[in-house]
């Protein structure tokens, strides 16, 4: 069941990601040709593109937690012997949750925000909770994500990182 | 207090290895429910308006033009016309491996993808033409390096974005300091190649090789001449230029070499997407930790502290040197300039020293923490590239290269008129 959501999941991200980018990409260039040979300013594309990329950020966000992208400092962790390195890296998948949980009920929080004062985009007019609501869809992916990574590591027993390390 | 909770939540989720992003937004929060007086939620909005910025898309796009052209089959040609260059020297093929990063790093702006690109191609050559795997491995994982000191660099634009100092100044501050450590790394290479002589195969020089190679290769010297020459001359934004290095790469890998397949664009995609969000979600989580930083005036304390101590600018910048290359070693590039740079800016204004000079050599500094253990990504790139384990590349041809960039990195602090140049002749 786990694996079956995540397969839809990683797909579902990864064409977002695609029109997302494809999408900031033209429009950048087209704030280029609308200067140049058009001779005319494109006033809505720097912003259309901005929030194009805070999308692209938050939804490939959630594909680095997927794929442990997500750069720590192993240092540490790796001087401990095995019986504690077993029982840290439960901390870490605690901690990683936690905070990103906050961060996404905080985004919540702001989400719902935005949309009781209705506030609108300076150009395009666009509600900004729709614009926002990318922050928590993410930062909900990564929390879950996480959770994943977490119970898949939650029965390990130091014997195993023994015969991992060797 | 807030500062004790903030540095110490930071400090203890980077010890259980808590992605680094997560470390900074940890102690930000812990360091606001501390401080009571700011409700918790302005941390989500900083998290939203930290990358609100139209400068900071430049990132993802040089992210995937990089990824463009190692798929696109450009990193090979350049690879053969650095190897027809300078292939002749003794440890030819090791100084084209230098020289190729170079190249690749005007069209790239990060050290890692300039490692897999590079390294690729050169490191497999490298062993059939008798250099030793430790000596291949850590050429490679060094030369990567590199590739965020020429621009265009993923660094130089998160440390514009903190600081103010224009994206196109420290673009055109990197050139000389790039080429200054390419040159220290190459002496590393050719006393190699003079030392073992006898193993190593080398390639007579031919001009016409170097033609041909050159005339192959033409599609990807174009690139930088577009890049640097349209920010140069004012045509566009560093952001359309890296939006136009996409599209260039896309246009030259689809028709013009013919090799970037639906899949490697699938791939370049999911790459880039999650790199670059990896490096911004540092930038929107480092905007809660700066908050507290600039609410509680940590800048300032700092500054005060350290006029005190160093007395003189050339002190304070032997200080600060060691200082990054200590905190390079352990921290992620983007963490550590975005909690530094601020941190520092005040001194650097005090003493007088220019902040793109400054710049510079916190690029070069932290660039060097990405090829020293134990955090060194360019170290478990380059092992990723033959699957070995790190111990494989960490050996003293590793601390040769790492002690040239250092002298490098000097020649680049105390020579204030290496990196002024070009930004100044821009001015």
């Amino acid at each position: 069941m786990l694996k079956k959501i995540d397969r839809a999941l990683n797909i579902v991200e990864s064409v977002i990601c695609g029109i997302i980018c494809g999408a900031m990409l033209v429009i950048t260039c087209m704030i280029v040709i609308w200067r140049y040979i058009l001779v005319a300013p494109l006033p809505w594309g720097e912003e259309a593109a901005r929030y194009l990329m805070i999308w692209f950020v938050f939804w490939g966000c959630s594909i680095a937690a997927k794929g442990e992208n997500h750069l720590g400092v192993e240092a540490f962790v790796s001087m401990l012997p095995a019986a504690a390195q077993c029982i840290s890296i439960k901390i870490k998948y605690a901690i990683t949750v936690v905070i990103f949980g906050v961060l996404f009920l905080l985004s919540c929080r702001m989400f719902v925000q935005y949309g009781s004062t209705g506030q609108v985009s300076t150009i395009l007019r666009i509600p900004m909770n729709i614009v926002y609501s990318c922050v928590p869809i993410g930062l909900f992916l990564g929390t879950w994500h996480y959770i994943v990574h977490f119970l898949m590591h939650l029965h390990d027993r130091p014997e195993d990182r023994e015969v991992e390390s060797v | 207090m807030i500062t004790a909770a903030l540095f110490g939540g930071f400090l203890i989720c980077m010890f259980f290895s808590v992605p680094i992003a997560l470390c900074l937004a940890g102690g930000g929060i812990l360091a606001t429910m501390v401080g009571g007086t700011v409700d918790l939620f302005v941390c989500a909005q900083r998290l939203f308006a930290s990358i609100d910025s139209f400068t900071l898309m430049a990132i993802p796009f040089f992210m995937i033009a990089g990824n463009l052209m190692s798929s696109g089959g450009i990193s090979k040609r350049l690879c053969d016309f650095a190897n027809s260059l300078i292939g002749w020297l003794p440890g030819g093929l090791a100084c084209a491996s230098i020289l190729s990063c170079m190249i690749f790093g005007a069209l790239s702006g990060s050290p890692t993808a300039t490692t897999a690109a590079i390294g690729g191609i050169l490191v497999p050559a490298l062993i059939e033409n008798g250099y030793s795997k430790k000596f291949a491995l850590s050429t490679i994982a060094v030369a990567g390096l590199l590739g965020t000191i020429i621009p265009p660099s993923t660094i130089m634009i998160t440390y514009s974005s903190c600081t103010d100092v224009s994206i196109g100044s420290m673009f055109m501050g990197g050139i000389l300091p790039g080429v200054a450590l390419g040159i220290c790394m190459m002496v590393i290479a050719v006393s190699y190649g003079v030392k073992h002589k006898a193993e190593i195969t080398r390639i007579p020089f031919s001009v016409r090789r170097v033609g041909r190679t050159f005339v192959r290769g033409i599609g990807a010297f174009l690139m930088p001449v577009i890049i640097l020459g349209g920010i140069y001359t004012g045509i566009f934004t560093p952001t359309e230029s890296a939006a136009i290095a996409c599209i260039y790469g896309l246009i030259v890998g689809i028709f013009f070499y013919r090799e970037l397949k639906v899949e490697d664009l699938k791939k370049v995609l999911i790459d880039s997407a999650s790199s670059s969000a990896m490096v911004m979600i540092i930038i929107a989580c480092a905007g809660i930790f700066g908050m507290v930083m600039t609410r509680e005036q940590i800048p300032a304390k700092v500054a005060a502290v350290l006029i005190s101590v160093a007395g003189n600018k050339y002190v304070f910048l032997l200080l600060v040197n060691i200082m990054l290359l200590i905190v390079g070693c352990f921290l992620e590039t983007t963490a550590a300039i975005l909690i530094i740079a601020p941190v520092l800016l005040p001194a650097v204004a005090a003493f007088g020293i220019n902040p793109i000079h400054f710049g510079i050599i916190v690029c070069v500094n932290l660039a060097i923490g990405c090829a020293t253990p134990p955090l060194g990504v360019n170290l478990y790139v380059a092992v990723g590239l033959t699957r070995d384990k790190v111990d494989m590349v960490i050996n003293r041809h590793l601390l040769n290269y790492i002690i040239a960039s250092v002298f490098a990195l000097l020649i680049i602090t105390y020579c204030e008129p290496l990196v002024m140049f070009f930004p100044n002749m821009m001015a």
